[in-house]
């Protein structure tokens, strides 16, 4: 099926497979086509239909809510072309830079699960094929028998990646998730697109790194720190990250944070309901602990620090508000120096 | 001239942002600057987030979704912002905040 496309910049057209979805057919022809989440809840990847047919795969997609009647509009990410297609996207969707990672369909199998807290989990996921992406970015993954994709980060970073890591929190009634934590997902087939997302760090970066998590969302930070530890980012700029979760219980990944702990890169374990237990401080000698909200504990800490910064945040959707928000009136950074994906 | 009672002074934040109904049933949203208060569209030209949720900090006007920006008092755009703000008349009278007529685009 052939969709051309009238953006703000440009026309073009590509071709979509039967059962491809519009957006990801866009994104592997090439085109950065408008989109955030990629899974149906930000609504940002919305096109209006001037001619042809879409099947919309999800049609409660929380990403619509801020479509109007009688404009024929509809998700890339969700529909597929049952035609050949004619669209206009609001956006400007250019062609993509010579040095992004190219987007496509990709598969894997589960290689194993392993339990990092009571409720979160990684998943280690070998590729049939091996894969780019740059530090920070995201998978849509898609589990056999269960509907609609989810976006997750990868938390390892190497190119020419022949698996993939991810962090899965439990959530009660989470179909996916509980799917993952069952034990049908070891051995398990699953498809994946991308990588997607732009909040990424590439070396060459001449910033000092401010990173921001709550909860699973240090997957995408670790992948970051990574990087930047790997192209000796910290022995020329300081790196500082505030990884919140409730009590030492829902902590994880400290071994590795500790192991990237290094003169210029501070990192701080920020518990929102206990106190530091003792033990913890004894335990990780590297690390350093606080109580209270981690956008809090990083406003703290951070005071008159601001100078060459760029912010990684991630997390609740929540904590990233309240992270931008003290980003942009206390600490002044302009939206530029604030990199964040919405897609959780 | 539109002119429409849209809300209290004591139902704007110090600093702060509330939406409310214009002429009309056009919705906008009243930002108060000190003894200031100004008027503009109610949802961010870029995705139709409600700039009520935004963040403020008594001068620059931010869409918590993607972080455009604006002037408040000219409705300019500012930093990754490519659309200005359509910005209405405002006057105080008493307690009373009044919206009258949009106002040219910002040059």
């Amino acid at each position: 099926m052939q969709v051309r496309v009238t953006a703000k910049d440009r026309s073009f057209a590509y071709e979509a497979g039967q059962g491809e979805k519009v957006l990801y057919a866009g994104l592997r022809a090439g085109v950065s086509l408008p989109y955030e989440c990629a899974t149906g809840t930000c609504g940002t990847c919305k096109a209006r239909l001037v001619s042809g047919e879409v099947e919309d795969l999800w049609p409660e997609a929380p990403g619509k809510k801020s479509f109007k009647p009688g404009r024929n509009e509809f998700l890339m990410c969700q529909c597929t072309a049952k035609t050949d297609l004619e669209i206009e996207v609001a956006r400007a969707a250019p062609a993509f830079a010579p040095e992004e990672c190219p987007v496509g369909p990709r598969a894997g199998t589960i290689r194993s699960v392993r339990a990092l807290t009571h409720d979160v989990t990684a998943i280690d996921v070998a590729l049939e094929l091996p894969c780019d992406f740059e530090a920070g970015q995201f998978m849509a993954v898609n589990a056999p028998g269960l509907r609609g994709a989810r976006g997750y980060s990868m938390v390892n970073f190497e190119r020419g990646a022949q698996g993939l890591e991810f962090v899965i929190k439990k959530k009660p009634g989470g179909g996916f998730s509980e799917w993952l934590f069952s034990d049908r997902a070891p051995g398990s087939r699953i498809e994946l697109v991308g990588p997607l997302g732009k909040a990424t760090f590439t070396p060459g970066t001449e910033k000092n790194l401010l990173v921001i998590a709550g909860g699973s969302g240090i997957a995408g930070m670790m992948s970051i720190l990574k990087r930047a530890a790997a192209a000796d980012h910290f022995s020329r700029f300081k790196g500082w990250v505030f990884f919140g979760v409730r009590t030492m219980k829902d902590a994880f990944y400290l071994r590795e944070l500790s192991a990237l702990r290094s003169e210029n890169l501070e990192i701080t374990v920020v518990l929102s309901d206990e106190d530091v237990p003792a033990q913890a401080r004894a335990d990780w000698p590297q690390l350093k602990f606080e109580r209270g909200f981690v956008h809090e504990a990083a406003k703290r800490a951070m005071a008159g620090k601001y100078d060459n910064v760029r912010a990684y945040l991630a997390g609740p959707p929540p904590a990233v508000d309240a992270a931008i928000r003290f980003l942009l009136v206390e600490a002044k950074l302009k939206p530029d120096a604030i990199r964040y994906d919405r897609f959780s | 001239m539109t002119r429409r009672i849209v809300c209290r002074k004591s139902d704007v934040p110090a600093n702060g942002l509330k939406e409310c109904e214009g002429e009309g049933g056009v919705k906008v949203v009243i930002a108060n600057s000190g003894n200031e208060y100004f008027a503009c569209q109610a949802q961010c030209p870029h995705e139709e987030i409600p700039l009520c949720e935004g963040i403020f900090d008594g001068s620059v006007l931010t869409c918590h979704q993607h972080l455009w920006q604006w002037d408040i008092r000219t409705g300019a755009p500012q930093g990754i912002a490519e659309k200005p703000l359509q910005r209405f008349e405002v006057k105080v009278e008493g307690d009373e905040i009044v919206v009258g007529d949009a106002l040219p685009e910002a040059g």
